[in-house]
């Protein structure tokens, strides 16, 4: 796996240090030039899986096992430079997304697409929401 | 010539329809499943905005049916408790939905002065509402707000042609806000 600046944070390397200048809080970036440079690696590598799976030579699962953080600022960048169109960032962007969601409910990867799921979510909420009107509740909580 | 629609956004009253299982509603929705699964390159968006949305939803459905005379701490717990089960059920769901759905978390979104301009331009109605005692009536203002601009925005930003909602409210901005085209359902 490549390191990031997450990683380290992860495995509690210090990146940086708030000090005080006459009062004044300057954040002081206490990171070694050899960490620089293995993210700037690790930025190339996550910039060639984003182009196979743009030409679908890759499939976006191939984003697993980076740092999420890091493919997101890759992506925006590739698709700021328009080097990737809407359809690979979204599907990259749905990607991250699912792979958020499924960690938070203590997978490692997200799930095979389920052709029934749509079916299962409807009504899902049917007893909370007997008596609600969909829109009168979203603008009650719009405030 | 009329150009197929391809990345179509979920206002956040359309995914709680779908889980309240509105029969009318519902078959709305089924209409632009079916749309979408006919062309690998259409999709239906939900935003992440729209899942914090559903959330409050949840939250704020479940601290309403609870007797106002409920310990206050009691009721916290509840409120989350339930909310987080309910909430994972869903979440079990959407990760597992077809192709035919993104769902985009971590979107960069420019709220320029368009978005107010609109709100401010676009003024809603003032309506008689019953009161939560149910015994009195109050007015409430009604019309486009911060977080429908928002929607839109992220719409925008995600490339959306169109936009679905069941809120009349967005009816006005129909006739300026292109892309994304805006259908009330």
């Amino acid at each position: 796996m490549a390191v990031s600046k997450a990683l380290m944070r992860k495995a509690g390397i210090v990146l940086s240090q708030t000090i005080s200048i006459a009062g004044d809080p300057y954040s002081v970036s206490l990171m070694p030039t050899f960490v620089l440079k293995l993210e700037k690696a690790e930025e190339k590598r996550i910039e060639r899986v984003i182009e196979d799976i743009k030409e679908g030579k890759a499939s976006v699962r191939a984003l697993k096992d980076y740092d999420m953080d890091l493919v997101l600022e890759v992506a925006n960048r590739l698709r700021e430079a328009r080097r990737i169109g809407p359809d690979a960032y979204i599907k990259i962007l749905d990607y991250i997304g699912r792979l958020f969601l499924a960690r938070l409910l203590g997978y490692e990867d997200v799930p095979e697409p389920d052709p029934e799921a749509p079916a299962r979510l409807t009504g899902k909420l049917k007893e909370l929401l007997s008596g609600i009107n969909p829109v009168e509740v979203v603008r009650d909580v719009r405030g | 010539m009329f150009a197929a629609r391809q990345r179509i956004y979920l206002d956040t009253n359309v995914l709680v329809a779908k889980v309240k299982g509105e029969e009318d509603r519902v078959k709305k929705i089924a209409y632009w499943e079916r749309y979408v699964a006919e062309e690998p390159k259409r999709q239906l968006v939900v935003s992440i905005f729209t899942l914090m949305e559903l959330l409050h939803v949840i939250r704020n459905t479940l601290a309403r049916k609870l007797d106002p005379n409920t310990d206050l701490n009691q009721a916290r717990n509840y409120v989350i408790n339930e909310s987080v089960s309910l909430f994972n059920e869903i979440l079990e769901d959407m990760i597992r939905l077809p192709e035919t759905y993104a769902i985009v978390f971590d979107v960069g979104v420019t709220i320029s002065k368009r978005e107010l301009e609109l709100q401010y331009k676009y003024v809603g109605q003032v309506r008689r509402r019953r009161c939560e005692c149910g015994e009195s009536f109050v007015l409430r203002y009604g019309g486009v707000g911060h977080a429908d601009m928002v929607h839109l925005a992220i719409a925008r930003q995600l490339a959306c042609d169109t936009f679905l909602t069941f809120d009349k409210g967005f009816i006005p901005l129909k006739e300026v806000v292109y892309p994304p085209e805006i259908i009330v359902l």
